[in-house]
């Protein structure tokens, strides 16, 4: 069988997750929140974390930024190698040149991430002001009507002047993405970028970051719970599950032939649309249980409890399922003692 | 497999309430525990004073007037000869008596003001705020003189005087948590099952907004220790028995003799009640905030 | 007997805006606007729309947690738009509602023994201790949650379990009908599945009526017979979930299913993105509220607004220019 090639050649990486482990302590004790992380971006691909609450996708990208809080977080093992410079070893200086200038991100609540007591335009103002200190006041504004332009907010010239208390959702969202970009950072960490908005405005804000991306040729780290914003804007995913990654492929192969149980189990939970009349369907095929409790993982792989398929070694004391590149397509990995089998899927 | 009805979240633990979860918060506050242990010290000390078990006879001349410090009266004595440390401790009937009381009459009047007019809002929110507007306006001191000089001087005047000056604070703290707790889902559920008016404000918003309360009665009761001694030290306070504020009025006459210890006394019993209080209202503080909890 | 258990005729809910130095009412935002359904007895009707549709405040006005300002609320023949509280009473045994946020629906002082209780207590109902402990055990098995959780507090639990006893508490009374508020949206997706999976089960079993409002139209289709889409408080169409599914007509409902990002990468759609935002229902747009964003919008709509059109027995729409079926 003929291996298909790697997905990218290492010159177009931008950053590279190694072994990230990130520890919280608690009232009850210590909990690892991400334990042994390893992805990549690319640039001008986006890459998908998928996961449930309590997964550690976001801990993850706070981690990236250098922004878990500590106390009570801490990176306790890993490398998280930009350029090849291990910015979890970098100064404070140079992370600050870093933040909003080479890497941003955007949040979830645009509401609550633009300051209300500041204009739009100020507060796109203040980026460029900490990370191009040669423009002068008027460049400023010219560059941030320009931003706001770039992500579709009509009339900027008067926006720029408004509070965000005076803009709907989608365009605090908008002003958030214009503020991230206004330095052309290399990599756009997205948290949740489109959770808190209507599923038409949703549809808007993804057009938005797919076209920016092919124009700016930005590595995208998308984070989401939404497996259908994973299918339209990723071109890798990575399924978390309990801090840990189980599941690693290009889009296509991992909602084609999920290998993973979690991965398969989430797929199928799903309700979609078939000619069934809704109220005659059977029930949705669920995961049993509950994502168990960070203090009280079981020994062994963390979804044991949940899942249908395990067996012997996945209950027992070697801890959890490595995670391992598929031999059949490099490109795919997976955590898992008896993954499911793998297809090869067909490109259309 | 685990069936899908596995319910504990942090394992191991026993049920706790938010309070008991408080309670276990504030027992590791060592500093707090010292505090409470200084308050109920000083609240024995008041109750025994008051049985006749100590100080009892703080009025008896012990010593010649204005004595130095010395084995009879270990701080002292004021002008009758009569010990300072036995008037202090007698006094702290006062001090504490005023504190709880005066304390508890403006809690009853702040919270039941504060929740009605946010819970119903309208016309009665209106002239409530009205109400707690006006008597906030005027200057403490005017409203203090004026009950005092309605009701004659004395303990029972105090404790109204007091209770009647300090509610306004807590019945805005009031108003607006049960404003907010009012539209909480909570609480529209239990307008979904019939629950009236009386039940949705008392048992299901009221038991959210106490914690509040607890904290404000620390600072309840130090401004009531305080202002007691402000209105004795301007004459209104209590009469035939000794209290702080009195020993502070007496003594602004005899610092300019060089007596001293009525005045030390008087300052360093207050001060470590205020302080105590002080620092343990920021631990209940801290301990009660729900949102300092897991969710 | 009729086989309606609820109808809603021109239902309007308005709320006044104030302003200027007395606080004078200077307008009206009608957050319901001339709303007209009914459901049947055992049926489920999802309500879907976005921000500002008016559906939640529907929901509950429904149950007269808001006031209606006009129009009428028709349950089991009765028409309770203006009955008394004291006569109100009595049909909040038969009509519950389930909110969306499962951390700010359950009291947080109060054990869930006493949350569930609460409904009982209101009612008079299995007043004896051995009645009442029985009924809220039998309460738990409904929604599967163990016994030991009657003496726990609401912070103890997960989202979805939370979830679970405000059903259980829904269930209390014994209603015939629920309002589903949001129940799933702030669920995760494995947990959303199981707490689907659970009201489709009590209805089957227990034969309730729901109202399901959410804003997940994939979740909405899996579990209701019909579906009404809201836009700025009216109900622009509705339709049996296949036919709405299958062959959508007008360009709003049509704009939002194509705006649905799809769980699966081989199937590029071709997008429908509306222009602008979501208007603020506020100051609605003149003539069919839609017509500033709809890509078939004539001179017409923005001069009067669209009557109704019925495409068969269960579908109709407001629309003069409606697009073809097939979604």
């Amino acid at each position: 069988m003929q291996q298909p090639s790697l997905p990218q050649s290492t010159e177009d990486r931008i950053l590279q997750v190694k072994g990230l482990q990130v520890k919280f302590s608690t009232e009850h004790g210590p909990v690892t929140a991400v334990q042994g992380v390893d992805f990549s971006v690319y640039r001008g691909k986006t890459i998908g974390i998928v996961g449930e609450s309590g997964s550690g996708k976001s801990v993850s990208a706070l981690a990236i930024m250098r922004l878990i809080p500590n106390p009570p977080g801490q990176v306790t093992a890993g490398e998280i190698l930009y350029h090849g410079k291990d910015l979890l070893k970098a100064s404070n200086q140079e992370m600050k040149a870093i933040r909003g200038n080479k890497i941003s991100m955007i949040f979830q609540e645009p509401m609550t991430s633009l300051n209300p007591v500041f204009t739009i335009g100020n507060q796109i103002q203040e980026v460029l002001s900490l990370h191009q200190r040669e423009f002068s006041k008027k460049d400023k504004i010219e560059k941030s009507i320009e931003m706001l332009k770039l992500v579709g907010i009509p009339s900027p010239e008067k926006r720029i002047l408004d509070y965000p208390h005076q803009l709907s959702g989608g365009m605090r969202q908008r002003v958030m993405i214009a503020m991230a970009l206004s330095c052309r950072p290399e990599i756009l960490i997205a948290d949740e970028p489109t959770t808190a908005l209507d599923v038409t405005i949703q549809a808007q804000i993804l057009e938005l970051m797919k076209k920016l991306q092919q124009e700016f040729k930005m590595g995208i780290i998308m984070i989401t719970h939404d497996l259908g914003v994973v299918a339209e804007t990723c071109d890798q995913v990575a399924v978390m599950y309990c801090g840990r990654i189980v599941e690693s492929s290009p889009v296509r192969e991992i909602f084609a032939n999920p290998i993973h149980p979690y991965t398969k189990g989430l797929l199928e939970s799903i309700p979609s649309y078939d000619s069934t009349t809704g109220q005659d369907k059977n029930r949705l095929p669920t995961i049993e249980g509950m994502v168990p409790s960070l203090h009280n993982l079981p020994p062994g792989c963390n979804f044991q409890d949940r899942c249908a398929y395990a067996k012997d070694v996945c209950f027992g004391g070697q801890g959890g399922p490595p995670l391992v590149v598929n031999e059949l397509d490099p490109r795919r990995k997976v955590a898992c003692f008896y993954p499911l089998p793998y297809k090869e899927v067909a490109k259309s | 497999m685990v069936s899908s009805s596995e319910v504990s979240v942090t394992p191991g633990q026993e049920s706790k309430s938010l309070w008991a979860h408080a309670w276990a918060t504030l027992l590791k506050d060592k500093m707090a525990i010292v505090c409470f242990l200084v308050v109920l010290l000083y609240c024995l000390v008041a109750l025994f004073s008051g049985l006749g078990l100590l100080a009892s006879d703080w009025s008896k001349e012990v010593c010649s007037s204005f004595a130095a410090p010395q084995e009879d009266c270990w701080l002292g004595a004021d002008i009758f000869g009569r010990s300072v440390i036995q008037k202090t401790i007698k006094g702290t009937e006062v001090a504490m008596s005023v504190g709880f009381i005066a304390g508890g009459i403006s809690i009853v009047l702040g919270v039941f003001l504060g929740a009605v007019s946010g819970y119903f809002g309208g016309l009665i929110d209106e002239l409530i705020v009205w109400f707690y507007t006006t008597v906030s306006s005027i200057p403490n001191i005017m409203l203090l003189l004026a009950i005092t000089f309605i009701m004659g001087k004395g303990l029972l005047a105090v404790y109204l005087a007091l209770g009647l000056t300090s509610w306004v604070g807590l019945c805005r703290l009031i108003r607006g948590e049960v404003i907010k707790h009012k539209n909480r889902e909570y609480v529209q559920s239990a307008r979904a099952i019939g629950c009236s008016h009386f039940r949705r404000l008392f048992i299901h918003i009221l038991p959210n907004v106490l914690h509040l309360v607890i904290v404000n009665f620390s600072l309840q009761f130090q401004y009531a220790i305080k202002s007691e001694v402000i209105l004795s030290y301007l004459g209104l306070g209590v009469q035939g028995r000794p209290s702080w504020g009195t020993m502070i009025d007496d003594a602004k006459l005899e610092l300019t003799r060089g007596i001293w210890w009525q005045l030390l006394a008087a300052t360093l019993a207050m001060f470590f009640i205020v302080l105590a209080f002080n620092i343990l209202g920021d631990s209940l503080r801290d301990a009660l905030d729900p949102k300092l909890k897991g969710k | 007997m009729n086989k309606f258990l609820l109808e809603v005729k021109n239902l309007v809910t308005s709320f006044s805006i104030r302003g200027g130095l007395l606080a004078r009412e200077i307008g009206r935002v009608h957050a319901v606007n001339d709303v007209t359904f009914s459901i049947k007895k055992g049926e489920t009707l999802g309500l879907v729309g976005e921000s500002g549709c008016g559906k939640t405040t529907l929901g509950r006005t429904i149950l007269r947690l808001i006031e209606p300002s006009s129009g009428s609320i028709i349950f089991d023949g009765k028409d309770i738009t203006s009955i008394s509280r004291e006569e109100m009473r009595a049909y909040r045994r038969k009509m519950q509602i389930i909110f969306q946020d499962p951390y700010a629906s359950l009291n947080p002082r109060m054990t869930v023994a006493n949350i569930l209780s609460e409904p009982l207590i209101v009612h008079q109902l299995f007043t004896g201790k051995e009645e009442r402990k029985k009924r809220l055990l039998d309460l738990l098995d409904y929604v599967r949650l163990p016994k030991d959780a009657l003496n726990k507090y609401p912070h103890e639990f997960s989202g979805g379990q939370r979830q679970r006893i405000s059903i259980a508490r829904a269930l209390a009374v014994g209603p015939e009908f629920i309002i589903c508020d949001e129940p799933v949206s702030a669920l995760d997706v494995s947990v959303q599945a199981q707490v689907v999976n659970l009201l489709m089960d009590l209805q089957k079993d227990l034969g309730l009526t729901y109202l399901f409002i959410a804003h997940d139209l994939k979740v909405v289709e899996y579990i209701s017979r019909r579906v009404a889409v809201m836009y700025l408080g009216k109900v622009v169409e509705i339709a049996c979930a296949a036919e709405l599914y299958g062959s959508c007509r007008h360009p709003y409902t049509r704009a939002l299913f194509s705006a649905i990002p799809n769980p699966d990468p081989t199937i590029k759609k071709e997008r429908i993105l509306l222009e602008g935002d979501i208007p603020s229902p506020i100051n609605p747009p003149s003539g069919c509220y839609f017509h500033p964003r709809c890509f078939n919008a004539s001179e017409q709509c923005s001069k009067l607004y669209p009557p109704v059109t019925l495409e068969s027995q269960t579908h109709e729409y407001s629309c003069f220019h409606p697009v073809p079926p097939s979604c």
